[in-house]
């Protein structure tokens, strides 16, 4: 009974394909900015440089790219 | 003096509190007491001049110095202002609680924050050094060697846990109808960009604590030392000293 309780809880909490695909979006995101972090302290000593590179890698350049292909 | 957690509490306060409270001034209060006097604490070079406090630990936690940025009762009397200036007691009251989260936290290192200001008694856990004034770099190390990186690591794995506050679905149908700035932004801008400056702070958060912790450990091979107060190859910054 507890293990049905527990998988129920888990296949709540899992994400579902769409969601893990946002998720993997980030994490590519989160490890080219990582390395620039790593190879340069500064990139990651100010929320406002995280907040410019993610916004320009997950929306701005993206949305850019779909208006170009279109 | 904490790193990523002030980026990822808020998430938990969000998470909690729901609609009750506004994301961005519970973020600004959780990022306030820092903004105007971290710079000063490390130093910066602006052509030939070089600017730091003399005292780095007395300028950023003590009084005189810009310590009662630290202190509940400052994060207060800015939230009251909010309220009476902009008539929200939502971004007043979420300023205050994102404020008293960074407060809080602090109060975790050696030197600790003088929560009752005008009070001068610092209230100090001292579960990890405090390492500003050693500057920006030794102190990455210091922190993200003790359990002050471990207090950060536990705010990321709280979060991962509740991914869903991060979601395009929460976001639309909590944070932006909790808060008249996100319809107001998104008059300037589309959704999908207002729900990735809402995970900002969250990626951020994570990004800061992997790099400084590869940074430390695997490119530089600082040493971990997670007892209390530590690491001990720093010098600890106490409130006296």
């Amino acid at each position: 009974m507890r293990s049905l309780a527990v998988l129920h809880v888990l296949r709540k909490w899992a994400p579902n394909r769409a969601e893990l695909r946002t998720f993997l979006k980030y994490c590519f995101l989160a490890a080219i900015y990582v390395t620039l972090g790593v190879i340069n302290g500064f990139f990651v000593v100010a929320f406002w440089f995280g907040l410019a590179f993610l916004f320009l890698t997950a929306w701005v350049v993206p949305t850019l790219w779909r208006r170009l292909t279109r | 003096m904490s790193w990523a957690a002030h980026d990822l509490e808020p998430y938990a306060f969000q998470k909690h509190l729901g609609a009750k409270i506004a994301f961005v001034p519970l973020l600004l209060g959780s990022y306030a007491p820092d903004q105007f006097s971290k710079w000063f604490v490390y130093g910066i070079h602006l052509g030939p001049w070089d600017l730091k406090a003399n005292d780095p630990v007395q300028f950023h936690r003590g009084w005189p110095g810009l310590g009662f940025t630290h202190s509940l009762t400052f994060g207060v009397f800015i939230g009251l202002l909010i309220w009476g200036i902009f008539g929200s007691r939502i971004w007043g009251i979420s300023f205050m609680i994102g404020h008293a989260a960074h407060v809080i936290t602090d109060a975790g290192d050696t030197v600790g924050t003088m929560l009752f200001f005008p009070w001068t008694h610092h209230f100090s856990i001292g579960a990890w050094a405090y390492a500003g004034q050693t500057g920006r770099f030794t102190d990455a190390a210091a922190y993200f060697s003790g359990l002050g990186g471990m207090w950060d690591l536990f705010w990321i794995l709280y979060g991962l846990l509740s991914w869903r506050v991060i979601t395009r679905d929460y976001f639309n149908t909590v944070v932006y109808n909790a808060d008249a700035f996100w319809p107001w932004l998104n008059k300037r801008l589309p959704k999908e960009a207002l729900l990735v400056l809402y995970r900002g702070a969250f990626f951020y958060g994570c990004c800061q604590w992997l790099a400084w912790s590869i940074w430390a450990h695997v490119y530089h091979h600082y040493p971990y030392d997670l007892h209390w107060g530590g690491p001990h190859w720093v010098h600890a910054a106490h409130p006296n000293d």
